[in-house]
């Protein structure tokens, strides 16, 4: 008979110990964190080298004074300190602020109701929802120069068919207050499909049991939305509210483009000063300090977002 | 057998893993990709084992574009082509108003073209970026002797510390007043020859949908369409622009005097609409080609563009641009287009035979006829072609040019001084401001970017 007591002896002190199996599985794991990293590195030496170093050289620069491409003596905050103490520069910190604030004022609000309208069971809903998409797909100079046409008080028609059918003439690109207008308008009827895709994409998971119960709980339509639809797609709204204002902040070619950051300065983001400052008068130092003001907002904005976004159940 | 029952194995296997097909597939793709980047460099290679040398020429007259100057420059091109069989040029368009950056920013990479033709006010940052190369070495003295003086501008003015920079391509007439000679004749009114008669004839000319007198104050293109028409006016008021030092001399009362007649046009005769606060050169010659502007200043090298015009090519009139008072217009304002080598040019022999073809007569001919442009030579001034009616635009220009010459270099830094002033005319128009006030302002800040505050 075999002798199980002394088999199962010999088999435990053949088994390797917790400590051997703890040890063993350290190793294992290091290895695969090493073979993680093997695939991830070029990919991570793409990416330093795309955005971390030249993020990190144009941080140099913004302390030297430039001559063209080339990289002077040292100046420390200078430009930082010049460009913050002009009114110019704060006039450039307060039109990006407009830009961002009222294109996203008008852009999230319109997605969404857009987004509730396509979302009914409407005729021909399948076209409307690839038509209503094309703007997005038109890039920035295009928009910029469809719409410069569009508003050109001499030869536009847009302006022809306002004084015909109202009688009122506006100036739009040539006049400091409209000119703001008619951009952010611009970039919002370029961009609204953005916010109104997520929309879509969120009012279609809200669960259809709660909106029957709303209806059987004899809520308006209205109600339906605020207490049962609009809680539901809340955080949706505050991804697209995100990426909005990143997209807005950090934009150059259509105020470029459709106004130059005129007339008087109406339109001059921060963007167009950066752009301005480093390749129509070669001074790159003030370019770079700029940047790296419009860098640093980013990164406060990004910050206030990632907290609002922990702090937001998801549903 | 074996074998063969291991190679069928082996293929069974391969075909499973992928293994044979992948590697199959991998020779293909990786000789396609050889192939593909061979081809991007063969023509050059191939040029080269032909013997033939290859330059890139960067202009911004598109060889495609359906308009008269690219067809000029292209008829040059050729003609350099039937001429030197061993030179293969390749042309590159890039837009006028990114020109000079970019040839800065290629340069400075240490790759870019072989030539490039420079816009009116780019070739002293260019000289200052160092990217051109001097062309002294090529000009023989009897080459000197034989063409220096045929020139229609100043010399000089291409020369920076004892060296030629770079050669006109054209001679560019800055600012002429272009007119609707048909909404003339209708009210039986003369060419305006007085800033006052721009005001009154605009007034009885224009409608709702007519301008009576249309300009462009915005800062794109380096506010072109402002400078071209504001500097001879400052000399026509009796003020100079920039001091020999750079500093600025136009913050007096005689420089102030066009922003004050421009804002009563806008305010007071109301012939212009205040909305030019926006206006860039391209939408005033859109604008005047499409018959909603009476009257502009624009400048010689589009005239073409506005005679193709069906609305108003040929009730299309140019005249000198006015003065101040009727003794005599404002002075010409006489600047011109540049060709130049950059530094990272390989081919600098065939680089240089192309430029000089380019300035050459028979060149300036092509591009006088086809697309109207003043050449920047005196001698094509002689092809008897000139006393045609087809050079009828030409003669006006070049005569306007030859009686009230003042030649103009950019300074180096034209292009903030040019944003600057593009600023201040806006507020002069659309917040009201005085001109002189804005002026002084100008010169202030302007004075303190060259380290003359």
């Amino acid at each position: 008979m075999p002798d199980v007591h002394s088999e199962g002896t010999a088999i435990r002190a053949a088994a390797p110990s917790q400590a051997a199996i703890a040890r063993r599985g350290r190793q294992l794991g290091a290895r695969r964190n090493l073979l993680a990293l093997a695939f991830l590195l070029p990919a991570l030496l793409y990416v330093l080298a795309v955005t971390f170093y030249p993020a990190v050289y144009a941080l140099q620069v913004s302390f030297h004074d430039t001559a063209y491409f080339t990289m002077g003596k040292f100046v420390g905050l200078m430009h930082y300190i010049r460009f913050l103490s002009e009114a110019e520069g704060r006039n450039n910190i307060l039109r990006s602020l407009m830009y961002m604030g009222a294109s996203v004022t008008v852009a999230l609000p319109l997605g969404l109701f857009l987004a509730v309208l396509l979302n009914k069971p409407i005729r021909f809903r399948i076209f409307f929802r690839g038509a209503i998409v094309v703007p997005w797909l038109i890039s920035q100079i295009a928009t910029a120069l469809l719409w410069g046409w569009l508003v050109n008080p001499q030869y536009g028609p847009v302006p022809y068919l306002l004084v015909q059918l109202t009688g009122v003439r506006l100036e739009f690109l040539g006049n400091p207050s409209q000119a703001m207008a008619t951009l952010v308008l611009a970039n919002v009827w370029r961009s609204f499909p953005l916010p109104l895709l997520l929309f879509l994409a969120a009012l279609q998971a809200v669960p259809q049991d709660m909106l029957d119960a709303a209806v059987v709980d004899g809520a308006t339509g209205l109600r339906r939305f605020w207490y049962v639809i609009f809680p539901a797609i809340r955080h949706t709204a505050l991804i697209a509210f995100i990426l909005l204002t990143l997209h807005y902040f950090n934009m150059v070619t259509l105020p470029l483009v459709l106004t130059g950051g005129g007339p008087v300065g109406a339109t001059d983001v921060m963007t167009l000063r950066i752009f301005r400052e480093g390749f129509t008068f070669y001074r790159l130092g003030i370019a770079s300090a700029v940047a790296m003001i419009v860098f640093l907002l980013n990164l406060v904005f990004s910050l206030v977002y990632v907290r609002a976004l922990r702090a937001e159940p998801l549903y | 057998m074996k074998r063969t029952t291991a190679q069928a194995y082996n293929r069974a296997h391969a075909s499973v893993a992928g293994g044979e097909t992948t590697r199959r597939r991998f020779l293909l793709t990786s000789t396609w990709v050889l192939a593909g980047v061979g081809a991007g460099t063969i023509p050059r290679f191939a040029a080269q084992a032909a013997g033939k040398a290859k330059i890139t020429y960067w202009t911004p007259l598109d060889p495609k574009s359906k308009n008269l100057r690219s067809e000029a420059e292209t008829a040059m091109i050729d003609l350099f082509r039937n001429r030197h069989p061993d030179i293969e040029v390749e042309v590159q368009p890039i837009p006028w108003q990114n020109i000079g950056t970019q040839t800065i920013q290629s340069v400075m990479a240490g790759r870019g073209p072989d030539v490039v033709q420079f816009s009116t006010y780019d070739l002293p940052i260019q000289v200052e970026a160092k990217t051109t190369a001097p062309l002294n070495n090529f000009m023989s003295k009897s080459w000197l002797a034989a063409n220096q003086g045929d020139f229609l501008l100043p010399w000089e003015n291409t020369v920076y510390g004892g060296q030629t920079m770079g050669l006109y391509w054209n001679s560019l007439l800055g600012s002429s007043l272009w007119h609707r000679r048909d909404l003339l004749e209708k009210k039986g009114l003369k060419v305006p020859k007085t800033w006052e008669e721009i005001a009154t004839i605009g007034a009885s000319v224009q409608t709702p949908q007519v301008a009576g007198y249309l300009t462009g104050l915005s800062k794109s293109g380096n506010a072109v369409q402002l400078t071209n028409w504001l500097i001879p006016s400052m000399w026509a008021a009796g003020s100079e622009f920039l001091a020999k030092d750079g500093r600025a001399a136009f913050d007096n009362p005689e420089g102030a005097r066009p922003l004050e007649w421009l804002a009563d046009l806008v305010y007071k005769y109301k012939v212009t609409p205040p909305n030019i606060v926006s206006l860039t050169r391209d939408n005033v010659l859109d604008a005047f080609s499409a018959g909603t502007a009476a009257m502009v200043h624009c400048s010689s090298n589009i005239v073409s563009s506005a005679r193709s015009s069906a609305v108003v090519g040929k009730v299309m009139g140019l005249a000198d641009s006015p003065g101040p008072t009727a003794a005599k217009p404002a002075p010409a304002l006489v600047i011109g287009k540049t060709i130049a080598m950059t530094r990272v040019a390989k081919e600098r022999e065939a680089a240089w035979l192309f430029i000089e073809h380019m300035t050459g007569r028979g060149a300036q001919t092509i591009n006088a006829k086809i697309a109207q442009e003043p050449p920047c030579r005196k001698s094509v001034l002689k092809d008897p072609w000139f006393q045609t009616p087809e050079a009828a635009d030409l003669k006006v220009q070049i005569e306007y040019m030859i009686r009230y010459p003042h030649p103009f270099q950019y300074h180096p830094k034209n292009n903030i001084l040019a944003d600057m002033l593009a600023e201040g005319s806006q507020q002069v128009i659309a917040n009201r401001r005085p001109a002189l006030e804005v002026l002084q302002d100008v010169a202030k800040k302007w004075n303190a970017t060259i380290g003359l505050a």
